[in-house]
């Protein structure tokens, strides 16, 4: 393996892929199982010393549910742990391990050393999730090139697939990404004559995605056995995971059938239930209307209209569901695009912007057909981002939809007290006026203030935003012009001291 | 610390941006100025572009300097100029404070003020912090949406360049009797866009529409109001100089002409003054290292526009217009204004001491007014012949002003030498008019 290769990786909830653009294509690498899809499940093993990950994984999840982790994505860039017997695991370990197995299957597909890489992320992704990630690509041993969001990523390989860039086309696109565990609503400009696309407004939800659909049936499941005399499986993780394998067969065969059967032995019970498309469909429509007000909240802040969407792309496995496409179809007027492989097609966007930022080191700037001009990605801040103030308010620096790189600068904070020398407040992130709503992302620290009087504004901050998505902070003495020395600490940030310990306690894949 | 917008204030450091924006600095072989401190310029659009050509200009100006198109140790705050003007020219409602604070301030000052007014957190409307920091009223404001419903002043990119030959030159460039051609100048050089002229305009007069365009810059005024219209130009940093014009009112033409503190060729601004209206024609204004020329309509010049140059390093030589100048079809009456408001010819004598007598009959008018209205009192008076004479000689005084008062005076305003003549004639014809029609019958 002499050379390398940059891939592009979309880390699902529930399901993950990897990419590489080969010779005038994008190509999905499938994994040693055959497969183009690899679920995002764990398994460590009693010593803990080693991890199994991917299929194998999710067929121990009912054996061995304790020592199972699924999910894990929902918790990326919370101060959370996972325990798996006697060991704890930050969310980012267990998901550099999927990390790890996508990558050493791609090496050994395609006879290369993989070493840097485009991470997918949900578009409403927050700082500390972002941050996150990147720390289990580099856990992982990745040069993680980029975090894309994944609607821009659909949108990249959409044109791509079209063959529509370089093409005089523009369209606003529509993208409904409904993954294992988020819900994005994103409207992109994507123009195929500059090769320029634009992600206008963004809003999503982190808490809503197929995962939800498959526990509305799983709550159904578990009606039906206690129904047929059988103990309350959420009592027993064993139970437990077999009832949310059902219902992830049953959502997965409601997709294409009127109604499917339950039968067999649940819980040590015998079961037998038909759930039918319109009664899945009714338990679940408001994770359905929870799509539609945060799309609602897009347009309402968006200068298009609904009427001006040219085409809505549907992306992330969930959007199979007839009920989803049907109330897109409603809700835009619109029959949906379907061509878009919805499993695929995140990874392969990713795959195209690694290429990309590759060619951009290394000079090769023509080896994407269709893309010879180089092509441009324009993403938003978004959510929020601002600083605490003493009487617990936020004050929003970088609004949401704001371009990044972006560079904004306030003048208008003064210290609390008369000749005050220094001053910590917190880094926050979300729309709400009041902080204690928000999340925090870490702390800034002004030090060396020249002594003033507090009844003016003489601070000016400045937060700055890369586009390898790093924040920035700094700060001004507005009255002498000179900077003050300023520190931020991020909420979750790993260094490279942290990355190694990482690296060297995990399980062996 | 990143420098803020306001760094384009004059007391920038002009080395560090130049030395940016040339050489193989990205985008420096398209229009667009992301060093420039007019967001317009920035972008290269008109300043009442349609929010469409804004958009699809602002998406080919973050093409070209967008991170991901250069090499890693590119500098990321050249494109968060770009998206920063994007922003607030695609919005609307930022799009119109940001246009108040230079249609008041000017391009460059303008542009620092609305920065620093947002960094502030816009604690007051735009109009209130214009109207605090003029002192006064501000300008009267035409919002966006007006502006947009007039047609894009059309643009003229990279016209073929003819070099005009000498003869053409002689013939067709009224600059070539202005005074104010320096005679120092060699610089000949066919590649400066400066040259470039465009022009559109419809004819009215000095009071109505004049749009005068410099191509690759942004256009150079847009009428506002009747009376009051917003001159901004930006030159390239690097290639030329950084230069912005603005103000204007009716009576007084202010140009401030500055580098916006981009290049070392202005350390301080130039600040060319007219106390009164300009004529039509050619005006032109040097400086030790820029040159600059604009031609202004006159009535009925709609259909052919004057040019409007720009010259760096020096201008034509003696009774010659500079080689790289373009010679277009001047304006009809260039013939007699082709200077400036202060060039002498027999045409002009002649003008200028009729618009004196005028200048007297309208000054006069309120007095003119009562003698006439005592006349024909006198008329209903046994006093006929008296009050004949009277109402006849002083309503010719009073019709006679009156008729010219709305006609544009075909030079302009009239400097005090000519009025002063207009007064002696004036004086006398009246006391001749006393003497016979009043004094002489008793």
């Amino acid at each position: 393996m002499n050379n390398t290769k940059p891939v592009g990786i979309d880390l699902g909830t529930t399901r993950s892929a990897i990419a590489h653009y080969a010779v005038d294509d994008v190509e999905v690498l499938f994994n040693s199982e055959g497969e183009p899809v690899t679920p995002s499940v764990v398994t460590i093993d009693e010593d803990d010393d080693d991890a199994t990950a991917g299929q194998a994984a999710l067929n121990q999840a009912v054996l061995n549910p304790d020592r199972t982790i699924q999910e894990v994505k929902r918790k990326m860039g919370e101060d959370v742990e996972v325990t798996v017997g006697g060991e704890s695991y930050k969310p980012e370990e267990i998901s550099a391990l999927i990390l790890q197995k996508l990558v050493e299957d791609a090496k050994e597909k395609i006879n290369t050393d993989i070493n840097e890489a485009v991470i997918t992320v949900p578009a409403y992704f927050g700082e500390n999730q972002r941050t996150a990630t990147e720390n289990a690509g580099e856990i992982a041993g990745l040069d993680v090139k980029r975090l894309l969001p994944e609607p821009s990523a659909a949108c990249l390989a959409y044109g791509f697939q079209k063959g529509k860039l370089d093409e005089d086309v523009s369209e606003n696109i529509f993208v409904y990404d409904l993954g294992g565990g988020t819900f994005d609503a994103s409207l992109v400009d994507v123009d195929y004559e500059l090769n320029h696309v634009e992600t206008l407004n963004t809003d999503g939800l982190n808490n809503v995605g197929g995962a939800d659909w498959t526990s509305v049936i799983g709550g159904w499941i578990t009606e039906q056995v206690i129904d047929a005399g059988g103990a309350d499986p959420n009592g027993n993780p064993q139970v437990q995971s077999q009832v949310m394998q059902k219902a992830r067969e049953i959502k997965h065969m409601l997709s294409s059938k009127e109604s499917a059967q339950l039968a067999g032995i649940v819980g040590g019970v015998g079961v037998d239930a038909e759930l039918t498309r319109d009664q899945f469909e009714e338990m679940s429509a408001y994770l359905l209307e929870e799509t539609f007000e945060t799309t609602d909240q897009l347009f309402d802040r968006a200068d298009l209209d609904v009427d001006d969407v040219d085409k809505v792309l549907l992306v992330g496995g969930s959007t199979r569901m007839p009920q989803v496409r049907n109330g897109v179809e409603e809700y835009f007027g619109m029959e949906p695009s379907v061509e878009l492989n919805p499993d695929r097609a995140v990874a392969q966007g990713a795959a195209i912007q690694a290429e990309l930022l590759s060619d951009r080191a290394t000079g090769v700037t023509d080896e994407i057909v269709g893309i010879d001009d180089g092509l441009v990605l324009v993403d938003v801040v978004p959510r929020s981002l601002g600083v605490r103030l003493h009487d617990g308010r936020t004050s929003h620096i970088i609004e949401s939809d704001d371009e990044i790189p972006t560079v904004v600068r306030r003048e208008d904070f003064r210290t609390v007290e008369d000749n005050q020398t220094a001053v910590e407040f917190p880094i926050l992130e979300g729309e709400s006026e009041d902080a204690d709503d928000n999340d925090k992302i870490g702390d800034i620290r002004l030090d060396d203030i020249p002594p003033r009087s507090s009844n003016e504004d003489s601070l000016a901050i400045e937060f700055e935003l890369t586009s390898d998505g790093t924040l920035q902070i700094e700060a001004e003495d507005l009255k002498s012009g000179e900077a003050v020395n300023a520190t931020f600490e991020s909420a979750i940030s790993r260094d490279e001291e942290e990355i190694s310990k990482s690296q060297a306690e995990l399980p062996d894949m | 610390m990143a420098p803020s917008e306001s760094g384009d204030n004059n007391t920038e450091s002009p080395t560090s941006d130049s030395s940016s924006q040339s050489g193989s600095t990205p985008g420096a072989d398209t229009p667009f100025a992301p060093l420039a401190a007019g967001y317009h310029t920035r972008l290269d659009v008109p300043i009442n572009a349609p929010k469409k050509v804004v958009r699809k200009e602002g998406k080919k100006a973050a093409n070209t300097f967008h991170p991901d198109k250069q090499t890693e140790d590119f500098d990321e705050e050249i494109y968060v100029r770009i998206s920063t003007a994007r922003e607030t020219l695609q919005d609307s409602g930022e799009r119109d404070d940001y246009q108040l604070f230079c249609l008041n301030f000017g391009v460059v000052d303008g542009t620092e003020k609305y920065e620093t007014w947002k960094q502030q957190g816009k604690p007051q409307s735009a109009s209130e912090v214009v109207t605090r920091e003029l002192k006064g009223t501000p300008h009267e404001y035409i919002p966006l949406s007006e502006l947009e419903s007039h047609t894009p002043i059309p643009r003229e990119r990279d016209p073929p360049q003819q070099e005009p030959s000498e003869s053409d030159a002689d013939t067709n460039t009224p600059e070539t009797t202005d005074r104010d051609v320096s005679e120092d100048s060699t610089d000949s050089n066919g590649d400066d866009p400066l040259e470039q002229t465009t022009h559109t305009g419809s004819g009215a007069g000095l009071t109505d529409q004049m749009d005068i365009i410099l191509s690759e810059y942004t256009p150079t005024i847009v009428r506002y109001s009747d009376d009051r219209r917003e001159i901004g130009l930006e030159m390239l940093p690097g290639k030329y100089n950084v230069l912005s014009i603005s103000g204007w009112a009716q009576h007084d033409l202010h140009f401030n002409i500055s580098d916006g503190g981009l290049t070392n060729e202005f350390d301080e601004p130039v600040d060319v003054t007219w106390d009164d209206l300009p004529s039509p024609g050619h005006h032109r204004f040097k400086t030790d290292d820029m040159e600059l020329v604009i031609d202004l309509l006159g009535e009925g010049d709609a259909d052919v526009g004057p040019n409007t140059h720009h010259d760096r390093g020096g201008s034509s030589t003696g009774a010659t217009a500079p080689k790289h100048q373009e010679t277009t079809t001047p304006p009809k009456d260039s013939a007699d204004t082709s200077a400036s408001g202060l060039q002498i010819s027999p045409m002009n004598i002649l003008l200028k001491t009729v618009a004196g007598v005028v200048w007297v009959g309208v000054a006069l008018s309120p007095f003119l007014t009562t003698l006439a209205s005592a006349g024909w009192v006198a008329l209903l008076l046994p006093l006929k012949r008296t009050g004949f004479w009277i109402s006849t000689l002083f309503t010719t005084y009073l019709i006679l002003p009156l008729g010219f008062v709305g006609l544009p005076h075909p030079t302009g305003n009239v400097p005090l030498p000519f009025v002063l003549v207009g007064v002696i004639i004036s004086a006398g014809l009246s006391f001749s008019t006393i003497r016979k029609g009043l004094l002489g019958r008793r």
